[in-house]
């Protein structure tokens, strides 16, 4: 029975960014720091302090953010494979899905330079996989605003190892059942690459009313989004494709499975009783979740779970595999689904 | 034991902008119809087409979305008050605390507008309350965007019957615990008027990304709001005054609750027991939430409910009141104090 870490993180590097094609070089991302040296507090418990900032399309993001400080720089940067797979065989995680850091964010409205830090970040990716493609599987950031483009970075995606689709709550200042987003729904049930919705935001607007952060941030988006798709029919449309909810917690599922039912009750329609299951949706727990409470409305064969490693916020544990496997929060047969079959059921694997 | 409506609704006519100052006529709402034949159907299982559109600030709002059509035009229009207080009476209703419907939505982002309009509606509830003063009660609209008038209107409104301030879950483009809003909170603690959120979003922007509408729309920004107030400690600054988090249903609670422990863990802290108990938060919850889940959390005396009266959408349920009392879904001492103390508490009646 393998252990598989649904949502795991790399932590870009300006390594990430020498991969951007030199017709693009004018979009590559630098790294400043302040001049006096001095560093502002961050939020975990006095480990480091930001002094680094990501300088992208002219807007600044702190790069020492929500750092996992029990990992090693060179294990979350990835500069050593060798010290990631270790790290990985003392958690006995066997394989991580990978996911981005700064991408959690929104970056650029720029449609080029949205597509060349992309295509960078996909080069980058394949290569790691290259490096341990039994271990490491990746989801591709697909370039929105050109969306002529996003063919070509999925399928080279597909083809080195990705397996889904980086998406946030809200993308591109729109709801994700936008038709907008058809066609990229339309390449991932044809490539078999699940649309994989983290926390985080691709709205500019959103992130100027919720600059204190906070659940309506960065969580909520991605709650609705699960929702909105449903609501609005969309993976009917899409009936391959697969569908994941990620870094949330799934604590919320009953409330909003609740609100789902209220209004189909209106539109004189019943919610079926497995409706995630119906819909290739995918949700991924936090140990914390009251399982009781979750696991009826999700149903067994629609959980996964990660560790959320290499980050420090409120869904990482980097235990949670072990956890889910030996503190008996769920059955054991249903604790081994979520480590491992549900997660290949998503990721394809 | 009086029954408290702690959630009810008018629906804005034009009679309600007569109220509007002379100088701003020009300003004043207007009622416009289809020109042709073609109607926007409705989601009231076609009782109702959608033919009349109010124009507020250059842009279009449905006149007639979400109707209640088991209530009178002439009392939910409070064009006879007698009417509104005969059904009251039929629904076994002592009290109904009143809410705005148009302006549940983002309506403008130009001061004078909403000063001129604000106005005016907080005058017309003034009337509807010396009409019954016992029976009718109302939360006043604040003119958020000119927060040097807000005083001189919450004086208004507390001489004139009102037991709250009206707010959603997203204001002037800002999240609840901006600084921006101190100083209404300092008024609301000096008048005794609490800040009752309700479903609704004050946001153009966010109404831009979530024109589909949803949960996403009106619903999680008052769940993002609810997090953000505790987590940023801004009731503790304002210890007497009381918050409302209304038309949301309570079964979200568990979620935030959890999410709230990671967070507060992460500073290393404990979410106390009484978490809304000592912050006077409240919460109207609706007959078809897992009550047995949610009263542990959130203590006896912090639920409240409503009917909804005057709407139809998934909050609505005419009978909520009767239901809570009579459906054994709580116990009876339980059911009392949601229908009458907690919502006395919560309004200062």
């Amino acid at each position: 029975m393998a252990a598989i870490d649904a949502d795991a993180h790399v932590v870009e590097s300006e390594e990430t960014f020498s991969y951007i094609d030199p017709e693009f070089a004018r979009y590559r991302p630098w790294v400043i720091v302040p001049k006096d040296g001095a560093g502002l507090r961050l939020d975990n418990e006095g480990k480091s302090a930001q002094r680094e900032y990501w300088v992208i399309d002219g807007r600044v993001h702190p790069k020492e953010q929500n750092i996992g400080h029990n990992t090693s720089k060179e294990s979350r940067e990835m500069s050593s494979i060798t010290a990631r797979l270790q790290h990985m065989d003392e958690l006995e995680i066997d394989i991580q899905v990978l996911y981005p850091t700064l991408f959690l964010r929104p970056m650029t409205d720029d449609p080029a330079c949205e597509y060349a830090i992309c295509k960078a970040y996909n080069r980058w990716l394949a290569e790691i996989w290259k490096s341990a493609p039994d271990r490491f599987r990746w989801v591709a950031m697909p370039p929105l605003r050109s969306m002529d483009k996003v063919a070509d970075e999925l399928r080279f995606a597909r083809d080195h190892g990705g397996v889904g689709v980086f998406l946030r709550g809200i993308e591109f200042e729109k709801q994700l059942d936008n038709p907008y987003f058809f066609p990229m729904y339309e390449l991932g049930e044809e490539l078999d690459l699940p649309m994989c919705f983290h926390s985080g935001i691709g709205s500019f607007s959103h992130l100027r009313i919720y600059p204190l952060g906070g659940l309506g941030r960065g969580k909520l988006p991605t709650v609705s989004a699960f929702h909105q798709l449903l609501m609005a029919e969309v993976p009917a449309r899409f009936p391959k494709l697969r569908w994941a909810f990620v870094e949330v917690s799934s604590q919320w599922l009953p409330y909003a499975l609740n609100d789902l039912e209220l209004r189909l009750k209106r539109r004189g329609k019943r919610m079926s009783k497995t409706i995630l299951a119906d819909n290739n949706y995918f949700v991924t727990c936090y140990v914390t979740d009251d399982f009781d409470y979750v696991l009826p409305a999700a149903g067994e064969g629609q959980l996964v779970i990660g560790t959320d490693y290499g980050h420090h916020d409120t869904a990482t544990e980097i235990e949670a595999l072990r956890l889910m496997r030996d503190t008996g929060k769920v059955p054991a047969a249903v604790a081994d689904r979520i480590l491992d079959a549900n997660a290949r059921a998503l990721y394809g694997l | 034991m009086s029954a408290i409506d702690a959630d009810a609704h008018v629906i804005e006519c034009e009679a309600t902008f007569d109220h509007l100052d002379p100088e701003y006529h020009d300003l004043k709402p207007r009622v416009m119809v289809q020109r042709t034949e073609d109607v926007v159907l409705m989601d009231n299982e076609g009782r109702q087409p959608q033919r009349e559109f109010w124009v507020i600030d250059g842009r279009v709002h449905p006149k007639e979305g979400n109707i209640g059509h088991n209530t009178s035009k002439e009392s939910r229009e409070m064009s006879s008050i007698a009417a509104r207080l005969r059904h009251m009476d039929a629904l076994e209703i002592d009290v109904q605390v009143l809410y705005p419907t148009v302006f549940l939505r983002a309506w403008t982002d130009d001061p004078t507008v909403e000063y001129a309009i604000c106005k005016a509606y907080n005058r017309w509830m003034a009337s509807i309350w010396t009409a019954a003063p016992d029976r009718l009660r109302w939360v006043v609209m604040p003119p958020l965007l000119s927060m040097g008038k807000v005083g001189e209107e919450l004086r208004f409104a507390k001489e004139n019957g009102a037991v709250g301030v009206f707010l959603r879950g997203i204001e002037c483009e800002m999240q609840l615990n901006n600084p921006y809003f101190r100083r209404l909170y300092e008024l609301g603690e000096e008048l005794d008027l609490a800040m009752c959120l309700h479903s609704g979003n004050g946001s153009l922007t966010h109404h831009e990304i979530y024109k589909g509408g949803g949960l996403a729309r009106g619903k999680l920004p008052v769940v993002a709001a609810f997090s953000e107030l505790l987590f940023s400690g801004l009731p503790a600054r304002f210890p007497k005054l009381r918050w409302g988090f209304i038309e949301v249903s309570a079964e979200w609670l568990p979620y935030v609750w959890n999410d709230m422990e990671l967070r507060y863990r992460r500073k290393g802290k404990r979410v106390p027991e009484s978490l809304l108990a000592d912050n006077n938060f409240y919460i109207a919850c609706q007959v078809t939430d897992d009550l047995e889940r949610i009263l542990p959390l959130a203590g006896p005396g912090q639920l409240v409910i409503g009917t909804d009266y005057g709407h139809h959408d998934t909050s609505t349920e005419i009978k909520a009141l009767r239901l809570m009392r009579d459906g054994g879904r709580v116990a009876a001492a339980a059911a009392d104090r949601i229908l009458g103390d907690n919502a006395r508490a919560l309004y200062g009646l």
